[in-house]
């Protein structure tokens, strides 16, 4: 899964890379192991030990070892990463055993050069590589704190990069702007409308949130360039300031410092954001101080030629998504929330009323919103809420209704496990016709992808719903074996 | 939101567990049920990690990601040294003010003292090892037979030999 989300999508220049043949066991180019190998003779003959040999006994061990994924790879050896490699020596930066290499089910990715133990630093940007609001400060320096408004870190990287951009030779950071992604095509926030409408809710109002956000930081930042227009060397524009911020956005890492604000303690480290997320990698990352420089520790080892991964936090697909746009197969933090569809569910003999009532009730709690299902498991947070729900008749002034949201209140403490056995056992029901909602919906738009032209940002879109369809039926099969939710 | 490996990310509880017995589900539900997770399921995996701690009061660390809860236990001087008493499970029900008037080797102490070093503040294993009987005095049991006092007095004297590490 790459940082660079479109880096998958191999824009313009994926033909001039020369991609050399790759190390290690998973790198067999297909089209050479095609042979089928002799049967072994029984008689004793001396084997020649060629290429071809070579190549069958690697087919043969990726057979047995890869099973049926078989993940192929090859390192990226172009001009443009030479030249990054050179500006990082030149840099300071210690030597790594990664290389860059594009692999089949990632794209761009870092691959381990020799076998990595568990525990051993596999990757060091010194501070003087970082860009942060701080490293900037000496480079902006009175700009900022004569600039009225507060300047978020986001922000002023983000323009940074694209006033770099705009000069790239001056710079002295060329090697590396020319390897950053040149579209962000696979990011929701620049999906086309007809997709937009095919994400599920939750990411819909992720991707408005960051859409918001993006306007208030480009607004902000053409105040700062008004009154310090000599930075520019041509004028800014919406597209060129939201490219720059994504790419920010998808590579950016968090650095601890204690006089920021949290919202401030991001960097941007190159080579470092290179790695690719998985759910599974453990990583650790933090600042030495000794070395003074940012370093990352993985906690499980690699072999030599495999993709060496982070873990960029525990996160669903939906954030994944819209936050680096990129989806990871059996993401196990996956969730489908239902928030629209548990408010817009009607459920009989509930008035108008009661039902404000009761949302008000819940929201007095601290339990509106933020109902999800997860495989296997229904959140507790919409199991309260469905609870409260289903207490009908409910009128306020009553003293049955107030009983019944005393023993709601009790529920919720875990004084007491149900509100009464009536209320416990329409609650399956009612989750049942929440989840069939969510299905037709889950069917309707994997109808429509299925007719839409395959690209990187359909499939995506695709394995979320697929994801979500496969969280439903494990929920409404949870309902029908009368497990307990 | 978006900065990778942000630690924030993760939330961690901690709370005093009974080992392997379930515990009210309205010590938890306050805690985690307006994060989503039900009190009832953490409370048996709480249960279910604490099966070698069985009747004792033990620290339990919650860590939450993503709304999904791992429980691990906390070693603590104190659950660790009744834990080397090895007295058999009592109801905590029935029984109040337990005593530990046990014996444990010195051995144990030093044993016990290795796994709490990371947490001791002290420079040497001698020291956490007078930490540990410390604690070995103040749960009331004895150290190779003799009051875990006169052993920090004889370690303090050189009379004992403890490993450096």
């Amino acid at each position: 899964m790459p940082p660079p989300p479109n880096k998958r999508l191999k824009p313009d220049r994926s033909n001039s890379s020369l991609v050399a043949k790759a190390l290690g066991a998973d790198s067999s180019s297909p089209s050479l192991g095609g042979l089928p190998s002799p049967a072994p003779s029984s008689t004793k003959t001396r084997q020649r030990k060629g290429r071809t040999s070579r190549l069958r006994a690697q087919k043969k061990h990726n057979e047995l070892n890869g099973g049926g994924e078989r993940v192929e790879s090859a390192i990226i050896k172009d001009q443009e990463y030479m030249d990054f490699l050179e500006w990082l020596r030149d840099q300071g930066c210690p030597r790594t055993k990664l290389t860059l290499a594009e692999f089949s089910n990632t794209g761009r990715g870092m691959m381990a050069t020799k076998d990595i133990k568990a525990g051993e630093v596999i990757v060091e940007v010194p501070e003087r590589n970082l860009v942060t609001l701080k490293s900037l400060q000496s480079i902006y320096g009175s700009r900022i704190t004569r600039f009225a408004k507060k300047i978020n870190s986001h922000m002023i990287i983000a323009l940074h990069i694209a006033l770099l951009v705009q000069a790239p030779e001056k710079s002295g950071w060329l090697p590396y702007l020319r390897l950053l992604p040149k579209k962000f095509d696979t990011m929701p926030v620049r999906y086309p409308p007809e997709l937009m409408e095919i994400l599920p809710q939750n990411a819909i109002a992720h991707v408005n949130r960051q859409k918001a956000k993006i306007q208030a930081d480009y607004n902000c930042t053409m105040e700062f360039l008004q009154s310090n227009n000599d930075l520019l060397t041509r004028p800014l524009t919406y597209e060129e300031y939201e490219w720059a911020w994504l790419v920010v956005n998808t590579r950016c890492i968090y650095l601890e410092s204690k006089k920021q604000t949290a919202a401030d303690n991001i960097a941007l480290a190159p080579m470092l954001d290179f790695l690719n997320h998985t759910h599974d990698a453990k990583t650790e990352g933090y600042f030495c101080p000794k070395t003074k420089s940012y370093q990352i520790k993985t906690l499980l080892p690699y072999k030599k030629g495999e993709q060496v991964f982070i873990n960029y936090g525990p996160h669903d697909n939906c954030f994944i998504l819209v936050e680096y746009g990129f989806v990871t197969p059996n993401n196990p933090y996956n969730y489908v929330t239902v928030d629209d569809d548990f408010l817009n569910l009607s459920i009989p003999g509930e008035t108008a009323v009661a039902k404000k009532d009761k949302l008000e009730l819940l929201d007095m709690a601290g339990y509106l919103g933020d109902y999800v299902l997860h495989r296997d498991d229904v959140s507790f947070r919409l199991m309260a809420a469905m609870r409260l729900r289903l207490v009908n008749p409910f009128y306020k002034a009553s003293v049955a209704t107030q009983l019944a949201i005393a023993q709601w209140h009790n529920v919720v403490n875990g004084e007491l496990d149900q509100i009464s056995p009536e209320n416990e056992q329409l609650v399956p029901v009612h989750i049942e016709r929440l989840c069939d909602q969510i299905m037709l919906n889950a069917k309707h738009n994997l109808n429509a992808l299925a007719r839409k032209k395959t690209s990187f940002s359909v499939m995506h879109l695709q394995q979320v719903w697929i994801e979500t369809r496969d969280i439903v039926l494990s929920i409404i099969d949870r309902v029908h074996s009368q497990k307990q939710l | 939101m978006p900065p990778k490996l942000d630690p924030n990310e993760i939330k961690i509880i901690y709370l005093r567990a009974t080992g392997g017995e379930v515990g009210a589900s309205s010590a938890l539900a306050p805690k985690i049920g307006p994060l989503g997770l039900a009190p009832k399921k953490v409370g048996e995996d709480i249960a279910k990690a604490t099966q070698d701690w069985k009747g004792l009061r033990v620290t339990v660390q919650l860590t939450i990601q993503n709304r999904q809860a791992t429980v691990s236990v906390v070693p603590s001087a104190s659950s660790l040294v009744i834990k080397a008493l090895k007295e058999a499970p009592r109801d905590r029900k029935k029984e109040k003010n337990i005593k530990h008037n046990g014996n444990i080797s010195l051995d144990d102490v030093i044993e016990i003292a290795r796994i709490m070093r990371p947490k001791s503040l002290a420079r040497e294993l001698s020291g956490t090892v007078k930490e540990i009987l410390g604690t070995a005095f103040s749960v009331g049991c004895t150290v190779d037979g003799q009051s875990p006092k006169d052993l920090g007095d004889a370690i303090d004297a050189g009379e004992v030999e403890i490993p450096e590490a």
